[in-house]
């Protein structure tokens, strides 16, 4: 069968869609080059045919089959491929080290926190003194020797205390300005030491005769240990810190920190006892 | 067929299949899952497919793969239609003709969409489609030759139209 004008159009789809053999494209082109109004009816329907649109499938990946290309790698080219074990090196700060110096702060931060809390009482104690009431007063007998002094301070120092009979005789030594002129001469006489408790000063601190009077009679009894009392008084009122009853300073050091030297020591005592009980306890 | 022989056919055939699937039903993740499908099929049955027919069995299994998406698509109504793969489709051409041309292949039915794209972009034979969509090759010619003859008339009808 030969192309016509009947069957073209099939001949031309044909001839487009590359089905036909060399001959038939031959007399397809031969036909066309004898009818040329026919030329236009193959290049519309040469239209209908789709140019190439380059669409590229983006997850290639999805479709390959890569275990089973690991399995078929050569073990030791893999073996190359794999991540070599690494020293693991702890951080400085490991849970244990970030435990032992929070410790040691919070013993740092309780310490010098105790040692303010200590200071803070003293001072509120001494405060205190100055200005304690009547009725507190009374339950401590307390003798205040108004001495002359040449010095301008006016803070009270504790010099003498005595524990007897289950009670607290606190003996302090008042300095006044008013009385700097005063002569000091006569500590030496009990009774003088009397007077001079009950001056003022003193009375108007503690307002209390029979607190001041009990005071003096029990020191009035013991007048050797009283006039022993008063030459102390009256030899170290110049220089007050020869009167200081306080302990040396056995405070330890440590760079900038201070460790309180009597606290230790108590602790080394109480140590020191157990181990001797100890001893002696393995001895028998 | 090797694991190296499968991946070449990924590399090689990959984008063919998807562009087959992706201008018929015009959403790019159902041509994803169909392709992958593919591919998974060609896997599982690579002792058996000849290394020749590779292609044009990932043609058919994707086709057939298709056929069933579509056949799904169209008793839910709730999914997009071919007006979507016009517009998808068309976003892709500036070329007036060729946006013409491919309006009027979305209004073709599937088999002729099919027959259009596997003749055009892959250059398969009468025969080879006739395999791959499980024609013979006489109905390969036919409904190719309808719908070249439908596009024909479309685009005299256009061109009139704007003339």
């Amino acid at each position: 069968m030969k192309i016509n004008t009947q069957n073209y159009e099939t001949y031309f789809l044909l001839y487009l869609d590359n089905e036909l053999t060399a001959s038939e494209q031959k007399e397809v082109e031969l036909f066309i080059s004898e009818n040329p109004i026919y030329k236009n009816e193959l290049d519309i329907i040469k239209q209908t045919i789709l140019e190439v649109d380059e669409v590229l499938f983006q997850d290639k990946v999805t479709l390959y089959r890569l275990e089973a290309m690991e399995a078929s790698l050569n073990p030791v080219f893999k073996n190359k491929l794999y991540l070599k074990d690494v020293k693991i090196v702890d951080g400085y700060f490991t849970k244990n080290k970030i435990r032992s110096y929070s410790a040691i702060a919070a013993l740092f931060i309780l310490y010098f926190g105790y040692n303010s809390i200590q200071k803070q009482v003293v001072q509120s104690n001494m405060a205190l003194n100055k200005g304690t009431s009547k009725s507190q007063l009374a339950n401590t007998p307390v003798l205040i020797i108004n001495k002359a002094i040449n010095t301008n301070k006016q803070a009270t120092y504790p010099l003498i205390t005595n524990a007897k009979a289950g009670k607290n005789l606190a003996v302090f030594v008042t300095p006044q300005r008013e009385n700097l002129n005063t002569p000091m001469n006569n500590t030496n006489n009990p009774n003088s030491l009397i007077s001079e408790v009950s001056s003022a000063d003193v009375i108007l601190n503690i307002n209390s005769q029979d607190i001041a009077s009990a005071a003096v009679s029990q020191l009035a009894n013991e007048q050797s240990t009283a006039v022993a009392q008063s030459n102390v008084v009256n030899n170290t009122t110049p220089s007050l810190n020869e009167m200081n009853t306080e302990d040396p300073d056995r405070g330890i050091y440590i760079a900038n920190f201070e460790i309180d030297g009597d606290k230790l020591r108590g602790l080394s005592r109480r140590i020191g006892a157990f181990l001797k009980r100890n001893k002696s306890d393995k001895d028998k | 067929m090797t694991v190296q022989d499968f991946n070449n056919c990924v590399d090689n055939y990959s984008d063919g299949v998807y562009r087959f699937i992706v201008k018929n039903i015009g959403h790019e993740a159902d041509a994803q899952d169909i392709v992958q499908t593919a591919f998974e099929k060609l896997w599982v049955n690579r002792e058996k497919v000849e290394p020749t027919k590779v292609k044009s069995y990932l043609f058919t299994i994707a086709y057939h793969n298709m056929i069933d998406h579509i056949r799904k698509q169209k008793n839910n109504t709730t999914t997009h239609n071919f007006d979507d793969v016009k517009t998808q489709v068309s976003l892709h051409d500036n070329n007036e003709l060729k946006q013409i041309l491919l309006s009027a292949i979305n209004d073709l039915n599937p088999t002729q969409k099919s027959l259009i794209l596997l003749k055009d972009y892959e250059g398969y034979s009468y025969q080879e489609i006739g395999e791959i969509m499980d024609l013979s090759e006489s109905q390969v010619r036919v409904y190719l030759h309808r719908a070249r003859l439908i596009l024909k008339g479309k685009l005299i009808h256009l061109k009139k139209m704007s003339a």
